[in-house]
């Protein structure tokens, strides 16, 4: 075998491996521009999901403020003029029981009989049973 | 050549920027929510013993005046919670509203 001849065989091989490290560069870099447009792809879906989940909880938490200032409205008005005037109406109905004892077993349906009897030997209100109408709490004093 | 450098892709660094401020909003929705759904919980079981009470007392007035046939002394009382009772007449108005 002639010396030229080696020589032109190793070119041809150095030029064979350098057209494959080539060829690898570009599969790599095809794969890493694919992996950054997917990459891209998924941030973009993701910020999506985020700004509409942020819009779903924002309205319903605007939502549920709104009722929240409905209850307490309610809840409010309910204690500043509804409870005075229900105590005051039992307190005259537990007078007017005092008065009338026939009204006192009417009474007693609604609110604990020690309440309202003078009598000492009165019982305690039993525990309300199953299937038994509870009684109306104590109302707050103002 | 272009360069696979992230740190040269100002797209990708916008959006991770976004998504993290949507993580954050999301993550402050979600708690005030929780805290807003807890709290219209506990208004909304005051508001069934507010219903509750209003009910019993509505029972107790009718009651009184089913009593006030027999003992029409009652009526004056039940003008308290807005129940006018006119010669015998019993007309229901609004009753602790």
């Amino acid at each position: 075998m002639e010396p030229s001849d080696n020589m032109n065989h190793s070119q041809d091989a150095a030029n064979g491996h350098s057209h494959g490290e080539t060829s690898a560069i570009d599969s790599l870099r095809e794969s890493v521009q694919t992996l950054r447009s997917l990459f891209q792809a998924t941030l973009v879906a993701l910020v999506i999901l985020a700004g509409s989940l942020s819009i779903f909880l924002l309205r319903e938490v605007s939502l549920v403020r709104q009722q929240v200032r409905e209850l307490n409205q309610f809840a409010s008005t309910y204690e500043t003029t509804t409870v005075p005037m229900m105590r005051d109406f039992r307190y005259k109905l537990i007078e007017f029981a005092r008065l009338n004892p026939d009204f006192a077993p009417i009474l007693s349906k609604y609110f604990n009989p020690t309440n309202f009897s003078d009598s000492p030997k009165v019982m305690p209100a039993p525990e309300p049973r199953e299937g038994q109408a509870p009684r109306l709490p104590e109302l707050p004093e103002n | 050549m272009r360069s696979l450098n992230m740190k040269q892709n100002p797209f990708a660094t916008f959006l991770v920027v976004l998504l993290f401020l949507g993580a954050l909003a999301t993550t402050g929705l979600s708690y005030s929510y929780i805290q807003k759904i807890r709290e219209l919980r506990d208004l909304q079981n005051q508001t069934s013993v507010i219903n509750r009470n209003r009910t019993m007392f509505q029972n107790l007035a009718n009651d009184a005046i089913a009593y006030g046939q027999q003992n029409p002394k009652i009526f004056p009382l039940l003008e308290v919670v807005g129940i006018r009772v006119e010669e015998g007449q019993i007309r229901s108005s609004s009753t602790a509203n």
